[in-house]
């Protein structure tokens, strides 16, 4: 797929060559050339550009002032836009970040600065209808902080009607849950679960629910989901908060602890993760899944014959553990 | 019935003391051959074993505290290892006399098969035994009592005399009929169940407990007659008392197309572990195809016929050079263009292949080896090339592993259309296994582009300490070896991946965990779901186990189980520019996938089609494990790209039950 396209906008040639072929040179190929504002604003207006990297200074129209004008426009407004200067002053780096650029390039180019800051830019770039939607969804969110539940409900549900998205059932659930309809709420936020599975967000805020109903339990297996969406996705850091959260108020789930033991093994703190598990141990002795964690833990420490002790006594709490069977095995065959 | 007219030493009873007694010659000159060449150490451990399953005591290894006990093996303390174990010191006395007394024995018969006392035996042959027990006599716990007092003497024995020990646990009945199935468990037996009881009969060494009826019973008797005189030979009153001590495990009979073909399919599988070995063992079974007299009997057969004449130092009694005869035998008359290959795998087995050396002067397999020199006239600088065969550059032995694996495949070839044919009338059990056994044929022999490669056998073996892998100025990564402490490293392969190196270490099992060290020279590191870099340690162990631990796997077709994707980017500016994928498949084979990704593009476009590759894994249940090679690592690429992904690659995919278990912390 082609990248969108790239507009240059300087009065200087040989800057406006050096620019090409800097651009050329990390893989840029679509580049439409403007010689002025003016004439760069007409190519904005017809063509379908993703981005302008424009002179700051220019004799007619000067980038800067380009710059603002494109930031009132509705359609243009969230485009990317760089200023190039080859001397830039404290006064001129404020003003433009006042009007809104979206990165300086000073002259001579540095290939490696402009192809790290465009990737970024034009990875942002949005279709026109996202944006639009977009819109809505920042005023129905405004809407939620003024209180006004109401409009803001009807406003994502007309959202919902035409498209499915997990963030405006998220939002309904959050205006359900500041009317006090639980029920509704956790409708609306198993909904956009459903819809994206990895939607932390929505599994927090069904806790949050959960918590408001008085189910503990309820409580504790979203968090512990939304702690192992976190930790499926390789965000140690955020799983051990959401778990500790849930240990502060004042859990004793073998679930949370173990899981922590797992998180801890992940982490690479194997002290810290034996104690979660012995912890687990003393709510549930013979739960063989702690057994089988314990001997995991010990094969990444590299102890292989506490490790098969372990799936031993896990296997003695049941016979028919194929995963405890498989890794004893595996171990004898001098595999792991 | 006695019959008063017949002589007495031509009596019944007579004639079968007569063979039992041909039968202790033959076993006790094996023995005498198999404790010549154990060393002091394994020695100890192979008289010692017997007496560990015999007794249940705390002291001892192979202890199981819980009841029922499962220990005990008929008449242990007539056979002569109780006598021999008398004399190991550290036994107490007392044990040996009060706690050898086992009212109710589990085991009838305990036998050794394989190497052990024959030309082949060496330094590195495994103690494998066959455990025969009356399953009637087992409830499911006092079962599992016996596989773990067996599991703790095959730990010990590994952990204090580096000795590999495997016991095969058998019904008697079962194995009278041919039926090898676990125990409550569905046969799942793909072994050519016909030539695994010919080379038991033709290798065991009776260590204690009931003698196989077999052994006293006439060579080559007629088909279909051994059944019905083995009946009436326990039905004789005036034969109870010889006869208690003897236990009917079977027929061996001539093998049909079916167990030909089979048996050459085994061997293929087989070949991995040594391919010289499955040569001639499978060549040894391709005899029998063509009908004539002097393959018309079976080995075990044969050498039955030698028992009261056996010797030390007797090699026309030895199970395996009747063997090395009989595929000699065959090529020179039916394959002649497999003459030499064949000439070359008895030379190497003879020089325990894959650890090639002379053996000892003097010794037995020594005069064997100069006799095969002198009759083919091996020339000295071709015994030179084969002696220097440790030497030879890793891709040289491949070659020599890829010749003796592609005669295998020949032979199958050569039988598969006659093997087809028959397999379609076997009864639903029967076509099940042939289809494992078919599925695993396929395995070995596939060799489709991306699939991680076989090392050579010499190399598989080995111990390695150090493992390095480099990149060198191509952009090709290296992998060296040091086949000992004071060897320098030597290349072994190259690929152009760092996983394509990493797969090869797994495929052939290079890595031992406590044993190898893996070191990895280049400017990145490798990251897994912490900030802090981890060692190739953690790309190893979450691939394990790679190869199948069981062969039921093998009834169905193969699908990926594991993909382990490594995120590459070579500088932290631009983000990931490459990525490799190492996919394991449920039939152990590996697999290499690269995509190269154009840095211009914005990252969650690359991180798209990452998950659009990953996506192009069909099937369910397929488990992700993320590394990155980097400077730093990226700590929202595995989350953006597990968005792009399909349900059956997430944690709880639909239909998933709602978990009240703990998590399971999986390897």
């Amino acid at each position: 797929m082609p990248h969108p396209k790239i507009l240059t906008i300087t009065e200087e040639t040989l800057e406006q060559d050096r620019l090409l072929t800097a651009l050329k040179k990390i893989g840029y190929t679509h580049i439409i050339t403007a010689d002025s504002a003016n004439t760069g604003w007409a190519v904005l207006k017809t063509s379908d550009v993703g981005c302008v990297i424009a002179a700051y200074d220019m004799s007619d129209i000067s980038g800067l002032a380009l710059l603002k004008i494109l930031r009132k426009e509705e359609r243009l407004g969230n485009m990317p836009f760089f200023l190039a200067d080859s001397a830039f002053t404290k006064i001129k780096v404020i003003k433009a970040g006042q009007a809104g650029v979206s990165g300086l390039f000073v002259i001579p180019y540095d290939p490696k600065a402009l192809k790290m800051r465009l990737a970024v830019a034009l990875g942002k770039l949005k279709d026109p209808v996202i944006h639009q939607v977009e819109l809505s969804v920042k005023k129905g969110l405004e809407l939620i902080e003024k209180k006004e539940y109401k409009k803001a409900l009807g406003l994502f549900q007309t959202l919902v009607n035409q498209n499915a998205n997990p963030e405006y059932y998220y939002n309904i659930g959050y205006i359900k849950t500041a009317q006090n309809k639980y029920y509704e709420a956790i409708e609306a936020f198993s909904k956009a679960t459903r819809l994206d599975r990895l939607f932390v967000k929505a599994y927090k805020a069904m806790a949050m629910v959960y918590r408001a109903m008085g189910a503990v339990e309820k409580v504790e297996a979203c968090t512990r989901i939304a702690a192992e969406i976190y930790m499926d996705t390789d965000k140690l850091g955020k799983a051990e908060d959401m778990l500790n959260e849930l240990l502060a108020s004042g859990t004793n789930s073998l679930n949370v602890f173990n899981t922590l033991g797992v998180l801890y093994r992940k982490k690479g703190d194997i002290k810290e993760a034996m104690k979660q598990y012995k912890k687990a141990l003393k709510v549930h002795p013979d739960e063989p899944y702690i057994y089988y964690n314990i001997g995991r833990l010990y094969l990444d420490a590299k102890d292989t014959t506490k490790a098969k002790t372990y799936f031993q006594v896990a296997l003695d709490k049941d016979h028919g553990f194929i995963e405890a069977k498989q890794v004893i095995k595996a171990i004898d065959l001098g595999m792991i | 019935m006695h019959n008063s007219s017949v002589p007495p030493e031509n009596t019944l009873a007579a004639k079968l003391t007569r063979m039992k007694t041909a039968f202790s010659n033959y076993n006790v000159v094996r023995m005498r051959e198999a404790l010549r060449y154990l060393s002091a150490p394994k020695l100890e451990l192979f008289i010692k074993i017997p007496f560990l399953i015999h007794i249940n005591h705390p002291q001892f290894p192979g202890y199981v505290p819980e009841p029922p006990v499962a220990c005990g093996i008929y008449n242990f303390k007539n056979s002569g290892f109780y006598k021999a174990v008398r004399d190991i010191e550290e036994i107490p006395w007392n044990i040996i006399e009060t706690e050898t007394d086992i009212k109710d024995p589990c085991i009838l018969g305990f036998y050794h098969i394989g190497s052990l006392g024959t030309f082949t035996q060496s330094a590195q042959s495994d103690f494998d035994y066959w455990v025969i027990i009356d399953r009637t006599c087992f409830t499911e716990q006092r079962y599992y009592n016996l596989e773990k007092k067996l599991n703790h003497i095959v730990k010990f024995s590994r952990e204090n005399c580096d000795q590999e020990v495997t016991f095969f646990i058998m019904d008697q009945a079962d194995i009278r009929k041919d039926c090898y199935a676990g125990f409550e468990a569905p046969e799942t037996m793909i072994a050519p169940k016909l030539f695994l009881k010919e080379e038991f009969y033709r290798t065991f060494l009776m260590i204690a407990g009931k003698i196989p009826i077999w052994t006293i019973l006439p060579a080559n008797m007629p088909q279909g007659t051994y059944d019905r005189l083995v009946e009436h030979l326990f039905r004789q009153p005036e034969l109870a008392f010889l006869l208690k001590d003897f236990i009917d495990l079977g027929k061996v009979e001539m093998p049909s197309i079916k167990d030909i073909y089979q048996g050459i399919r085994w061997h293929i599988c087989k070949s991995k572990e040594d391919p010289v070995k499955a040569l001639l063992k499978a060549s040894m079974i391709l005899s029998h195809i063509t009908g004539e007299k002097d393959s018309a009997m079976l080995l075990c057969d044969e050498l039955k016929q030698k028992f009261a004449k056996a010797g030390i130092d007797d090699c026309d009694s030895d199970p395996y050079k009747i063997m090395f005869d009989r595929v000699l035998n065959y090529h020179k008359v039916h394959a002649h263009d497999g003459l030499k290959l064949i000439k070359t795998a008895i030379f190497l087995r003879l020089c325990s292949y894959p650890e090639v050396k002379l053996p000892e002067p003097g010794s037995p397999k020594k005069q064997l080896i100069d006799k095969y020199i002198r009759t083919w006239n091996i020339l000295p600088p071709h015994i030179k090339k084969l002696m220097s065969y440790p030497n030879w550059p890793e891709v040289g032995k491949q070659l020599l592993d890829t010749t003796l694996i592609q005669r295998l495949a020949g032979m199958y070839e050569q039988i598969n259309a006659k093997g087809k044919a028959i397999e379609k009338d076997l009864p639903p059990a029967e076509q099940r296994n042939m289809k494992i056994l078919n599925n695993k044929v396929k395995a070995c022999l596939n060799t489709e582009s991306g699939k991680i490669s076989a090392s050579s056998n010499f190399l598989t073996r080995r111990a390695l300490p150090l493992l390095l892998i480099t990149k060198n100025s191509m952009g090709n990564w290296i992998l060296s070896a040091a086949l000992s402490n004071t060897v320098h490293e030597s290349v072994v392969h190259k690929s152009k991946a760092f996983m394509g190196l990493m797969g090869w270490i797994m495929e052939n099992r290079l890595y031992r965990r406590n044993k190898t060290h893996i070191k990895l020279e280049t400017r990145l590191k490798l990251y897994e779901s912490r900030d802090q870099a981890v060692s190739t340690d953690a790309l190893y162990l979450v691939m394990q186990p790679v190869k199948p631990l069981f062969d039921g796997c093998f009834e169905d077709n193969a699908r990926w189980t594991k993909i382990l994707i490594l995120l590459v980017c070579p500088d932290s500016s631009c983000g990931v520019a490459q990525v490799e994928l190492l996919a394991l498949n449920s039939w152990g084979e590996l697999f290499l996938d690269q995509l190269r990704l154009d840095t211009n593009r914005p990252l969650n476009d690359r991180y798209k089609k990452i998950a659009d590759r990953i996506n192009q894994y069909a099937g369910e249940e397929i488990r992700l494990f993320f590394f990155q090679m980097a400077e730093t690592r990226d700590a929202n690429a595995v989350y953006e790209i597990k968005q792009f992904l399909g349900d059956r690659f997430l944690m709880y995919p639909p239909g998933t039950p709602e978990r009240n278990r703990p998590m399971l912390d999986k390897l």
